[in-house]
């Protein structure tokens, strides 16, 4: 292929023979912005941010569709393109929930809430899982101050949680098409195509069938190619941009494949390709399970030895020196059971001590399920060997043949009833908190390098051994670190054996997974993995008190705007005592956390109470999940401190978020006591405000404002109270709202001498005074939220605490979240929802 | 194998495996069944060797295919421009009123299905309605409401 | 048997068909034709035929379309006098009388006679002397409506396929120069000359090319292509071989939308035909040149009027744009290099083969040569398909030919290029119908719908029907087009429902501009013309609906009531019977009232009303 000159912007650039100009640009180190183009992808000139000028041709083309010529002269930037660019940008940007980039409080929000907020459905940048990812926002920033002055048309789709790993919410999807490309690139026969045309156009599967059931392999491609925050790993959803990519590979089945690690703060968040093409893609296990797996609550993070029935916590050198005893008083009848997936350092180090200690070395293959003839096989040796002592790494063989041995060591990552029965536990390190390296079935050898760091006290494999080894006084365990060993083992043995081949391609299969991990069915640690089929101890069963004849009816429920839940309850005891201020503390089930909520109206005639509920995590998105006539499983209230009702004068009740709902009770007490009332509510964009009917008919007047300016104020509740003031004397300011907003308005009012009340809204938990949870500074004095609040005086208000008390268990929230699929409902729905929640919003 | 299934089966033997058969396969389809059954569109996507969300996408890219069965009666409102002029839009709200449906929806009796569609080339008899087929030229509301209640 | 032998043998056919003796009836049954009840009246003279024991000395025939849609049903008939004149509207209740009078005494009916085909009389005009038909000049529709367009013989032996034959011995350079000398340009709308079309093609090397006919007409209002389909096939068939024969190519599609199911039967019994007589095959005429033709139904998507969708989706693929370069002269159909012509530039090309480039380029102007289909529809008397030549006068088509604006209603506006075109106001009404004085105004070409509007349409909801149209039928891959048509018609509809502002108008203009420039295709980058025009033409219009929350056409159903006056209602109760929601009551012939609250705003009392009574305010 020849190659010929061009200029682009006047510089001469040589490309060769089939590259577009926008490569050629790149090449030149010209960047020209685009979204739909992809190095991996071919060209396809959807997004239109890429349009340049050529001479001699009419309008202004695509960069990346147009094939760059001999001679050409190209233009990338001109007020021209940038106008035509900018505009652009701005109708994409209509599709795709923008509030934030447009918002006057962006800056100052960021501050206090430096990552993103989880919400259900991400209607601005600060409830997006992907904001630091997002090639949008990067692009519009990149613009400076971008001006987006078209209304969001938000589409309202249903978010798509029926899977086992991936969050799907297409109303943050521009249709760049860089999904559906990858995976017809990837699979030949894609998971997901465009379905339907123009406005109605999205991605999707025939006839909305669950991706379990449409082909998908779950090979993450798509996540990883998307530049909105449309696709997401449940898992990693909430974790923040990685901040390392480490080469390694997978060494949870023979084939080894090839993986990039991203992690953050020395946690794997997720083993992804190493590249966009057929041949480097992941199976499902590899390319969410692992994370999961190593993240799995069921680790073995403490050396444990046997006294008498009980395991008890030694620290490394005592359980280390158990273990060299035990082995030792055994020598000659060890087995050595190990997994063939161990890296080639670990499987040597056995070999050594398993000569060392005259033990028989048994391999296990990684596919090997209970009665495989391989471990009949072994276990006919270990009869015949006549062995009294076992070591494996993991649960290998039944608990029959264990429980005959004299002595038992189990090495292994995770929990299981072996190293329940075990007469020593030493824990060991998995997967990415491993180095070393691994000869895949095809023969080659992997690298592994490790990128996370291992729960508790928990080891390296090769460490442990080398350190038993140490302590039962071997020869040639002096190494101090792994490449030692690979380089003693290359001298010593030479060329090792490849494991034997799975028989199944999980990698484009998904119905052929892996099962097992070192004897432990994988589905027992990733319970998602169930919606393959895959075995489980025991089935997950989610105890549901919908449809149960317990508990407090719901009466009605919709989800008014995008994540903001109306509820009708029956609840007579706390419709009959409620005052304005009040809350209650709902269950969704018996086993749900306790979770509390401002009363929005009561009705002691009917018994009825009415909440807005904000879906957030997962404690709220359990009651989201609820419909009319189901039942909920608690309500407990009314609890807290009611507003004190009494003429002020002029007030200004000021609400955001859940907030708008919860400053209705109080506008309309306020309101009959012969205040003047004025409701000022916040929302980030028009599509989001509600209640404006409600709100209108108990107050002399209500403002609206707006993050992006699209109806009402631009602005927020700040705003609204600045021109209020400057209008008219307020006496009162009451704020409800996130914390910022509460914070922000809060500081406004001091300086403009308005007695201010805030509604505070701290962690809690039994809401009657006692867990101390919510406990909060106010004057210098520890108030509990629960019954000395909600209401405080805002000026009072040590918020810096509050913020911290707050976030003090985002982490634990965070895997909350990832744990909350229904998988009942998963696994026997071969098509999509059929009966999908119809609501205001569309969900 | 249903009779559905051999219906389809059997259109599906004469034509070969290219791709660019797949929309006649599926008009034939549709012809046949009167719309496209999950079933069906399953069995065209295998013909072809095409993933089904492919043919799927394929198939809701356009006008003409359905992914449910019409009514007994198939209305088809022409809303070209002529049409529109000379007053379509009264046609169509017509139809609504007296049949209950909006366009894209078959009544819950099994009666009448409502289709827009974009233009028949009958401008000069505008408005235009086809029911079942059958074009209906120069309509007004009164006409098209009489012809509704002959159907019924 | 040699091409001169089997044009002998049509002749013969003919002459059975055009002798003066022969007792004939010729009935007009395209679609528009069928719509109007032709085929009831088709049978109606079957059964009276047979009664009057007359149906072995008639022939009695289906034919296309005269483009006189606003007379449908159209019968000719010829008694043994030879004489031969044309009914309209007929009904088959005028059958018998029909029959009776003319055919057995030879007798004109009167009160249905139109005019005679050939010499005219001073009773009775001849039919070329008929206003509409005066200004014509048929060179597309040429034998639209004189032949039976199911019997190839018939289009044979008035010239057709000689242009073939001549073409199959000038080789194909020769056809691209003779295609280039006649100055023929594009009829899909865009206007690019046909031969340098083929030229780049014939230039691409490639062991498989292909031609394509693009018969998506898909423009709402306009149907010229489906008329020469159903009444001349042959003709278009004849322009896609020479078109393969000129580049290359040995398949030709026709493209056609499913919405015209007579039109794709006649172009399969015309394909048929060919194949039978050799024009169609391998080594046609004796050439070496093998040439087959598919036929491809469209399945409902107005953007597969767009060549590369159009490609898309012969492929099997979803219509959706790709862009260019590369040109489908380059990499088309299946990547090879392919050229796609419309039914009129084909039927335009069989012709200019037949009677030469010079004949043909004696029409129209310098730029604009030849002449062009237009589908007449609206708000105008004589609507129908007319074909005039390139230049012509609009004043001409909309009063001579259109016989003005119907129900004496005042000229307001005429759209041309459907979704794609303009509005171009009646102060224009003297423009020159040509690509250049057409893209002047802000309007195009166009496939040639030509709607009509008077003063009871607004421009703010023609453009929000515009719009509606191509929301609906853009692909959703780029951009600017998908949002783009969104918004402009959000900010449309605000505006018809009187809640628009003055910021609203720089938000169309912007976002128009926007489309027009960055949209990936033909309909994006056209999508706003609409709108652009009717600001451009009619801004005050936009700026009463905002300013003055008025519809100064009284269509806006949400700015505008209806009353009836009271001294003008002669209580005939025909608004009260066209009332879809029963909102109109009074007692016969007394004034009738509205009941305001139930009305609807949808004007069908107006538009019944013989006398002027129904105001809108």
């Amino acid at each position: 292929m020849g190659s010929f000159s061009l200029i682009i912007d006047g510089q001469t650039v040589e490309v060769e023979e089939g590259a577009t100009v926008l490569q050629a640009a790149r090449r030149a180190g010209i960047s020209i912005p685009t979204i739909c183009d992809h190095k991996d992808l071919n060209p396809y000139g959807a997004c239109r941010m890429c349009v340049v000028e050529i001479e001699g041709v009419r309008g202004y083309p695509t960069s990346c569709t147009t094939p760059a010529a001999a001679g050409m002269r190209v233009t990338t930037q001109s007020e021209r393109l940038s106008t035509l660019r900018n505009r652009t940008l701005e109708l994409m940007f209509s599709g795709h929930p923008n509030s934030c980039l447009v918002c006057v409080h962006r800056e100052a929000c960021e501050q206090h809430r430096p990552t993103a907020t989880k919400a259900a459905r991400s209607t601005r940048c600060g409830f997006c899982a992907n904001r630091e990812e997002c090639d949008l926002r990067a692009m519009a920033l990149s613009a400076g101050q971008p001006e987006l002055s078209l209304p969001t048309m938000y589409a309202a789709y249903n978010l798509e949680r029926d899977d086992p790993f991936m969050d799907r919410d297409y109303n943050l999807c521009v249709l760049c098409g860089r999904c559906w490309r990858i995976c017809e690139k990837i699979h030949g026969k894609p998971a997901i195509s465009i379905i339907n045309r123009g406005k109605w156009a999205r991605i999707g599967t025939a006839f909305n069938k669950s991706h379990v059931f449409s082909g998908c392999t779950f090979c993450g491609a798509c996540i990883d190619i998307c530049p909105t925050g449309t696709l997401t790993d449940r898992f990693a959803r909430w974790q923040g941009k990685p901040e390392a990519e480490t080469g390694s590979a997978c060494i949870l089945c023979p084939q080894g494949c090839a993986v990039v690690a991203q992690s953050k703060n020395q946690r794997l968040l997720a083993y992804t390709m190493p590249a966009f093409n057929r041949d480097a893609s992941l199976c499902a296990l590899g390319r969410f399970g692992a994370a999961q797996m190593v993240n799995s609550n069921q680790r073995t993070t403490r050396p444990q030895v046997r006294e008498g029935e009980d395991l008890i916590p030694y620290d490394w050198d005592a359980a280390l020196k158990a273990a060299a005893t035990g082995l030792k008083e055994h020598a000659g009848k060890i087995a050595f059971v190990i997994s063939a997936t161990s890296s080639r350092e670990e499987r040597y180090l056995y070999a050594q001590l398993a000569t060392a200690l005259k033990g028989q070395m048994h391999l296990v293959p990684a596919h090997a399920l209970p009665g495989d003839p391989t471990l009949t096989t072994i276990q006919e040796a270990i009869h015949g060997q006549g062995a009294l002592a076992l070591l494996m790494n993991g649960p290998l063989l039944g608990g029959v043949e264990q429980s005959r041995m004299a002595f038992s060591l189990v090495i292994d990552a995770l929990h299981s009833d072996s190293s329940e029965q075990a007469s020593v536990v030493l824990p060991a390190a998995m997967l990415s908190e491993n180095s070393g390296t691994f000869r895949s079935s095809t023969g080659e050898i992997r690298q592994l390098s490790a990128c996370s760091q291992a729960p508790g006290d928990a080891r390296a494999e090769w460490r442990i051994l080398r350190d038993l080894g140490q302590t039962l006084g071997l020869d040639g365990f002096s190494y101090t670190k792994v490449e030692d060993i690979t380089r003693a083992m290359d001298n010593a043995v030479g060329e090792d054996a490849a494991p034997p081949a799975m028989t199944g391609d999980p990698r484009h299969n998904v119905r052929e997974l892996i099962t097992t991990y070192r004897g432990h069915q994988v589905a027992d640690i990733v319970p998602a993995l169930a919606a393959f089929g895959l075995p489980q101890r025991s089935m997950i069963q989610e105890e549901s008190t919908a449809g149960s004849d317990n508990g407090f009816p719901i009466l009605e429920k919709k989800e008014i705007v995008p994540n903001m839940h109306f509820f009708k309850i029956q609840a007579p005891q706390v419709a009959k005592f409620a005052l304005p201020g009040q809350f209650v503390i709902l269950m969704a089930r018996e086993t749900s956390e306790r979770s509390p909520f401002t009363l929005v109206d009561w009705d002691a005639d009917t018994g009825t109470i009415s909440l807005v509920i904000e879906e957030v995590g997962r404690s709220s998105r359990e009651l989201a999940s609820l419909r009319a006539g189901d039942m909920l499983a608690h309500v407990s209230g009314p609890l807290g401190q009611a507003m004190p009702v009494e003429k002020r004068g002029t007030v200004l009740l000021g609400g955001g978020c859940y907030g708008v709902g919860a400053i209705y009770p109080l506008a309309r007490a306020l309101k009959q006591a012969g205040n003047r009332v004025i409701c000022g509510i916040e929302a980030s964009s028009s599509y989001l405000l509600y209640m404006q009917d409600e709100l209108t008919q108990v107050s002399d007047q209500l403002i609206l404002a707006t993050k992006d300016g699209s109806e009402g104020v631009r602005g927020g509740v700040q705003e609204i109270l600045v021109q209020t003031a400057e209008r008219e004397q307020v006496d009162q300011f009451i704020a409800i709202g996130c914390t910022f907003m509460m914070r922000m308005t809060t500081e406004l009012s001091r300086g403009l001498n308005i007695p201010t009340l805030v509604a505070l809204n701290p962690i809690m938990v039994d809401g009657t005074g006692m867990c101390g949870a919510c406990r909060v500074s106010i004057g210098g004095d520890t108030l509990f939220a629960c019954i000395d609040g909600p209401l405080f005086d805002g000026h009072a208000v040590d918020w810096d605490e509050l913020a911290s008390r707050r976030s003090a268990y985002a982490p634990q929230e965070i895997q909350a979240l990832s744990q909350g699929v229904d998988l009942s409902a998963l696994m026997h729905q071969a098509h999509g929802p059929t009966d999908t929640h119809q609501c205001g919003c569309g969900r | 194998m249903s009779v559905e299934q051999h219906e389809v089966q059997d259109i599906l033997t004469q034509y070969d495996q290219d791709r660019d058969n797949l929309i006649p396969l599926l008009q034939d389809v549709q012809e046949r069944l009167h719309y496209l059954s999950p079933q069906a569109l399953s069995a065209v996507a295998e013909h072809l060797q095409l993933s089904e969300n492919d043919v799927f996408g394929v198939a809701t890219f356009y006008a003409q295919f359905r992914f449910t069965p019409p009514g007994l009666h198939h209305i088809k409102v022409c809303e070209g421009t002529a049409c529109h002029v000379r007053g379509s839009s009264r046609i169509l709200d017509t139809i609504t009123r007296t049949t209950g449906i909006e366009p894209g929806q078959t009544s819950e009796d099994g009666l009448f299905s409502l289709e827009r569609v974009a233009c028949f080339g009958s401008c000069a008899l505008a408005p235009v309605v086809v029911v079942d087929d059958k074009v209906y030229g120069r309509m007004t509301s009164a006409k098209t409401q009489r012809l509704i209640e002959e159907k019924k | 048997m040699s091409f001169a032998a089997r044009q002998q043998e049509a002749l013969a056919v003919w002459r059975v068909f055009d002798q003066p003796e022969l007792r004939r009836i010729l009935v007009g049954s395209a679609t528009c034709g069928r719509a109007a009840g032709s085929l009831e009246v088709l049978q109606a003279f079957r059964d009276e035929l047979a009664q009057a024991d007359l149906e072995k000395s008639t022939a009695l025939y289906e034919v296309g379309c005269l483009g006189m849609c606003y007379a449908e049903v159209l019968v000719e008939i010829r008694a043994q006098d030879g004489r031969r004149v044309l009914y309209q509207g007929v009904e088959p209740r005028h059958v018998a009388q029909l029959v009776e009078q003319h055919l057995v005494r030879g007798e004109i009916y009167w009160p249905l006679a139109l005019a005679q085909m050939g010499e005219g009389t001073e009773e009775l005009p001849a039919f070329h002397d008929l206003p509409m038909i005066k200004p014509q000049e048929r060179i597309v529709l040429r034998n639209c409506g004189f032949i039976d367009p199911n019997n190839i013989d018939h289009y044979l032996a008035r010239g057709g396929y000689s242009g073939t034959a001549r073409a199959l011995t000038m080789g194909p350079d020769a056809v691209i120069d003779e295609m280039k000398a006649s100055g023929l340009r594009g009829r899909g709308g865009a206007g690019f000359p046909t031969g340098v079309k083929w030229g780049f093609a014939r230039a691409t090397p490639a062991a498989q090319k292909y031609v394509i006919c693009n018969a998506d007409e898909g423009d709402p209002g306009a149907f010229m292509d489906r008329s020469v389909l159903e009444g001349d096939p042959h003709a278009v068939l004849e322009g896609l071989l020479l078109a393969g024969y000129a580049i290359g190519a040995s398949i030709g599609y026709v493209y056609c939308r499913a919405e015209y199911p007579l039109a794709i039967e006649r172009l399969q019994t015309a394909i048929e035909q060919m194949h039978n007589l050799g024009f169609l095959g391998d080594n046609i005429l004796g050439s070496g040149f093998n040439f087959s033709i598919k036929v491809k139904k469209g399945a409902g998507a107005f953007v597969c009027g767009e060549e590369t969708s159009l490609m898309q989706s012969i492929e099997g693929k979803r219509g959706m744009p790709q862009s260019k370069p590369p040109f489908p002269a380059v990499s088309g159909l299946f990547g090879k290099p392919t050229n796609i012509n419309n039914v009129e530039t084909l039927a335009s090309v069989s012709a200019i083969m037949e009677k030469g480039a010079s004949w043909y380029a004696g029409f129209g102007t310098e730029k604009s040569r030849g002449t062009k289909t237009f589908a007449l529809a609206g708000k105008i008397n004589r609507t129908g398909l007319v074909e005039v030549p390139m230049g012509i006068n609009l004043r001409t088509i909309i009063e001579e030919v259109g016989g003005g604006v119907s129900g004496g209603k005042a000229f307001k506006a005429v759209q041309t290029g459907g979704p794609s075109g303009g509005c171009i106001p009646a102060r224009l009404i003297d423009l020159n119908v040509d690509y250049e004085s057409l893209a002047e105004v802000g309007s195009i070409m166009g496939s040639g719908g030509m709607i009509v509007i008077d003063e009871e349409s607004c421009m703010v909801d023609m453009a929000r029907y515009f719009l509606t149209f191509t929301e609906n039928e853009s692909c959703g891959k780029c951009v600017p087009c998908r949002m783009g048509t969104q918004h402009l018609l959000r900010i449309l509809t605000t505006i018809t429902a009187g809640r628009g502002t003055l910021a609203d108008l720089d938000s169309l203009r912007k976002i128009g501009d926007t489309m027009k420039n960055a949209s990936l295709c033909g309909l994006g980058q056209t999508a706003a013309n609409p709108v652009l025009t009717t600001l451009q033409y009619f801004e005050d219009e936009y700026r009463a609906h905002i300013e003055d929350h008025a519809c100064p056409a009284g269509a806006c159903a949400a700015l505008i009531h209806f009353t009836i006056d009271p001294a003008k209602c002669t209580g005939c109760g025909l608004c009260a019977r066209a009332c879809p929601v029963e909102a109109i009551s009074g007692e016969k012939k007394e004034p009738h009232l509205i009941d305001q609250g139930a009305c609807i705003c949808c004007g069908s009392c107006r538009q019944a009303c013989k006398f002027d009574a129904v105001l809108v305010s």
